[in-house]
């Protein structure tokens, strides 16, 4: 596991590429959800009004 | 357009295109997600270091994949520039518009896993390569096109004015392909051709081929939803937008 983990050394590069890769890609899946519940709320506040 | 399939010409219309699309965003979610895990876990624990590199070549099994697709989503640009230029076809604009974003943040990730990669290996994280500068020229090409859409308040102008960048801005693409052939280069040539000879050993394909096609699901379907957000705020003032806002359709 520990070897898993520090890879050589190399741990720190390889698991923060991927660490960042997870991070642009849930960021980039979740956004256009996130900009659609707003606009829904956004104009349900607008048609209550 | 009534060469195409009917379910295709369904999807020209923005109401059925919003409703319909909703289901296959989830499936490419669930499919790309699935494979990454698979692609990557195997890639990180699964295959055995590389010679020369050691461990720190596990790092291309996300550089390759975003890198590809950074530029096959810019190449998709230039097309529906294309499309929009002649046929005025509103749906190439909005395409145009969903996938820009997810192509910049790609590029991003191909530079930024690039340059962690470069550390170990290099010994730099940034040199003045062909390869490097020519993705950095399309993270910059990919920047111009959405701040040009913020910019010109006509929107019109704005897609025709994309589409135009789009067009030019596609001439670095075989610039980055052949960079490492024309210059002298720290990057490696390509090791994997279309047509050509794969140089990766036959142990490292599976779980890299896995992720390349992950990458192009996943993609295809954050561009899917990118679209389906545009299609809505478009179409604000119609009534299916104001029904599905008042929750009486899906």
């Amino acid at each position: 596991m520990m070897e898993l983990l520090t890879m050589d050394g190399h741990g720190i590069y390889v698991w923060s590429t991927y660490i960042l890769t997870t991070i642009v890609l849930i960021g980039l899946g979740t956004f256009p959800f996130i900009q659609l519940r707003r606009f829904k709320q956004r104009n349900q506040e607008d048609i209550e009004l | 357009m009534k060469f195409l399939p009917s379910w295709m010409q369904r999807l020209a219309s923005p109401q059925y295109f919003f409703l319909d699309v909703k289901v296959w965003i989830v499936w490419l979610y669930v499919l790309g997600v699935v494979g990454l895990l698979v692609g990557s876990i195997w890639g990180l624990a699964f295959v055995p270091a590389e010679r020369l590199q050691g461990d720190s070549f596990r790092i291309m099994f996300v550089h390759v994949p975003v890198a590809i697709f950074a530029q096959i989503v810019y190449i998709s640009i230039a097309v529906a520039g294309v499309v929009h230029l002649v046929w005025k076809l509103k749906m190439a604009d909005v395409y145009m518009a969903a996938a820009a974003p997810v192509g910049f943040w790609l590029t991003a990730l191909a530079l930024g896993s690039g340059m962690i990669w470069g550390m170990p290996t290099w010994g730099t994280p940034w040199e003045w390569d062909a390869r490097i500068v020519t993705t950095f020229i399309l993270l910059i090409l990919y920047l111009g096109l959405i701040v040009l859409r913020q910019v010109i308040p006509n929107p019109a102008r704005a897609t025709f004015a994309l589409s135009i960048l789009a067009i030019v801005g596609a001439i670095n693409i075989p610039i980055i392909k052949y960079s490492v052939v024309w210059f002298e280069t720290l990057h490696q040539p390509a090791s994997i051709e279309l047509f050509g000879e794969i140089s990766i050993d036959a142990i490292y394909r599976f779980p890299l081929f896995t992720n390349i096609a992950s990458v192009f699901i996943l993609t295809a379907g954050i561009i899917l939803a990118n679209m389906r957000f545009e299609t809505i705020v478009r179409n604000a003032s119609k009534t299916w937008v104001r029904s599905w806002i008042q929750g009486r359709d899906r």
